[in-house]
């Protein structure tokens, strides 16, 4: 197919992708107003050595990936569910490591802010306070400033995300209008539906037609 | 806009009859002489060729001349239903007799067309179509008629219309939108290359 071929395929089916794009655009609006909310909570932690050579900028990156590999131990879980009296299972939280800026993050989701709220400043307090004992027992403390940076956590809605949803929605959309533009044209071309076609796989001009009975 | 009905159907008429006119001219002009031998072709059952053969007798009529359809599907006959004719003795019987074809031909009442019945159904016309025979039956046939168009069998069941092809002055190839696939007009295209046939034209065979 010429690239003029492909304009006036576009032209003649194009508003096809537009409805696709339109209607899966606003399907996706509507799903996200009922969609359930998730609100994220984040808590961060600074461990940073004490004495800033690379033994110990080592160990403090070992000790800190072992503590977010094994987060949340189910102690821990069992802990914050006795002190916030609300279940909660491991999917609600998970933990992090920046090995640049040296902070482990906290993340805690629920289905409303003050929950998420709640869920990060306990699960970050109570891992704090494990962590700590458990340095203090290896006799790494000393060398580790282990600390909660932010005792609010910081909030955000994460879903439903109206920006991303109505984007996906619109892409759809277009994709499944533009299979169906390819489609209707395979189908002409297949079926010699229009003269254009017709011409097309044949060599011989097209004379005339005649009617069946 | 019209509303009546019987003009409708007379501006109906008008247009068919203008649009079998154009054709005829089309394909005198698209094989540069008088088309005296014209063969239909399909490339495959999708198209009723029987309807199209008649209506393309019916575009060739004049008072002056007559046209002659020949209904070379031996497997699958279908003129002399529209002409209302029995489909015996038809050309069938005279191959077989090699007698005179004007035997075999009947002439329809209300349409002035002399029409050829297959002269039987399900069996194969090679036996009595094929490059032997060719070379007396044609001229024979032409010799009853100022025009002759055949109906062939779909070119991927038999190869007759190549063979009735290869002496025709007009080879049409009869396409039917939306039932004819793509596939199967360019397999009938590369059969007709294979003899050294070049269609004259392509005609669009619609309800």
């Amino acid at each position: 197919m010429t690239w003029s071929e492909y304009g006036r395929l576009f032209l003649r089916h194009g508003w096809l992708m537009v409805a696709g794009a339109a209607v899966c655009g606003a399907l996706a609006l509507g799903l996200t107003t009922v969609q359930e909310p998730v609100f994220r909570a984040r808590a961060r932690i600074s461990m940073i050595p004490g004495v800033m050579d690379w033994r110990m900028r080592d160990l403090t990156k070992e000790l800190a990936r072992n503590a977010v590999a094994t987060f949340p131990s189910d102690e821990l879980l069992a802990a914050v569910q006795d002190q916030i009296g609300l279940q909660t299972d491991a999917e609600g939280l998970r933990a992090g490591w920046d090995d640049g800026e040296l902070i482990i993050t906290i993340e805690a989701f629920a289905g409303d802010a003050a929950t998420a709220g709640i869920l990060a400043r306990t699960a970050a307090r109570e891992f704090h306070s494990r962590r700590s004992l458990q340095f203090t027992e290896q006799d790494f403390i000393e060398f580790i400033e282990f600390e909660i940076r932010n005792r609010e956590p910081e909030l955000q809605q994460i879903a439903p995300n109206v920006m991303t949803n109505v984007l996906a929605g619109l892409f759809v959309g277009f994709a499944a209008g533009l299979a169906l533009v390819l489609m209707l044209h395979w189908r002409d071309e297949e079926w010699l539906l229009t003269r254009q076609a017709i011409e097309k796989s044949v060599p011989q001009p097209v004379l005339g037609r005649l009617r069946s009975n | 806009m019209n509303t009546n009905p019987s003009s409708r159907q007379q501006d109906a008429q008008e247009q068919v009859a203008h649009e079998l006119r154009a054709l005829r001219a089309s394909i005198e002009l698209a094989c540069h002489k008088p088309a005296r031998s014209v063969v239909l072709l399909s490339p495959d059952n999708s198209v009723p060729t029987a309807d199209a053969v008649w209506n393309l007798g019916l575009a060739f009529r004049t008072d002056t001349s007559s046209t002659l359809l020949a209904d070379s599907d031996m497997e699958d006959p279908g003129l002399h239903l529209l002409a209302d004719l029995d489909l015996a003795p038809g050309l069938r019987q005279w191959l077989e007799q090699k007698g005179q074809p004007a035997s075999a031909l009947a002439a329809t009442h209300d349409h002035g067309l002399l029409v050829l019945a297959a002269g039987c159904s399900n069996e194969d016309p090679l036996q009595w179509l094929n490059t032997e025979s060719i070379g007396w039956f044609a001229p024979a046939l032409m010799a009853c008629a100022e025009r002759v168009i055949w109906r062939t069998p779909p070119l991927d069941q038999s190869p007759v219309g190549v063979l009735l092809a290869g002496s025709a002055d007009a080879v049409l190839m009869a396409v039917r939108p939306g039932h004819t696939r793509r596939s199967r007009v360019n397999r009938a295209q590369r059969i007709l290359a294979q003899a050294g046939i070049m269609a004259t034209g392509t005609v669009l065979v619609e309800s």
